[in-house]
């Protein structure tokens, strides 16, 4: 049985950790971003998140950025949260009928990060043009 | 040490977490944003490159036709860090926002020769 106590110690000290409350222990990041432009008016969203989460602690960042430029250009980021962050950035720039908008929204969690952009630009006479990318990344 | 507790041991060594560092740049237009998680050894030259280039004011919120601004944040034990910044013109904001014990700087374009935090 000699062996069984330094391999007991062993164990505690090398086995997989797991943070409070038995968040996964690693990092994760995750971003997105999109723009949209139609006749000289054009927005941009883009977030970022991280999430780290060690044996001892964990902790979270975001950053949310937008920008638009054109007649009636609109920006708006935010984050808010403490423990889980919430992200917002939105982007508008439209003159008479065309119109480039881009929303980006984040999360952080305490096991994952993710990221949404959705952009839509739009012109009289024709259909929005639509495009959404995302980015999720989880600690495993 | 019997070969079972060997083969033991460096099945534990193997099953130590790695915290490595994880990173994710996003770009659109004249916007840049980066988030890193994991093991910080602290600011790299890059870091502090970037930081230099983007220092340039205090936090405001909305306003056109500006120079760059941009967003830092970074966590007490440097172990999650976000940035945001974007260049000249238009109209622009930037937000950051980390878990309690984090540092958020903000960089605007209205007095260049201040730094504001929160």
């Amino acid at each position: 049985m000699k062996p069984t106590l330094p391999l007991i110690l062993a164990m505690m000290l090398t086995a997989p950790a797991f943070a409070r409350d038995n968040t996964p222990a690693g990092s994760a990041t995750a971003g997105s971003a999109g723009s949209a432009a139609v006749n000289g008016q054009s927005a941009s969203t883009l977030g970022a998140g991280a999430v780290s989460n060690s044996p001892t602690s964990s902790s979270q960042a975001m950053g949310m950025g937008a920008s638009a430029a054109g007649d009636n250009a609109r920006t708006r980021s935010a984050v808010h949260g403490n423990n889980n962050l919430n992200g917002n950035a939105m982007a508008m720039a439209h003159e008479g009928g065309d119109m480039a908008r881009s929303h980006t929204v984040c999360h952080d969690r305490s096991d994952s990060a993710s990221c949404k952009t959705k952009t839509m630009a739009h012109e009289p006479g024709s259909q929005p043009e639509k495009s959404t990318s995302e980015g999720t990344a989880t600690i495993q | 040490m019997t070969r079972l507790s060997m083969a033991a041991f460096l099945m534990c060594l193997a099953a130590t977490p790695v915290f490595a560092q994880a990173s994710t740049s996003v770009r659109a237009g004249n916007l840049s944003g980066t988030a890193t998680a994991g093991v910080n050894n602290g600011p790299t030259d890059n870091d502090r490159d970037h930081d230099q280039q983007v220092a340039r004011g205090p936090r405001t919120d909305d306003t056109r036709d500006c120079d760059s601004r941009s967003v830092t944040v970074h966590n007490g034990n440097s172990s999650a860090s976000a940035s945001v910044s974007t260049s000249p013109g238009g109209s622009s904001t930037v937000a950051g926002g980390g878990s309690p014990g984090s540092h958020t700087e903000f960089f605007g374009c209205d007095a260049p020769h201040n730094r504001s935090t929160r």
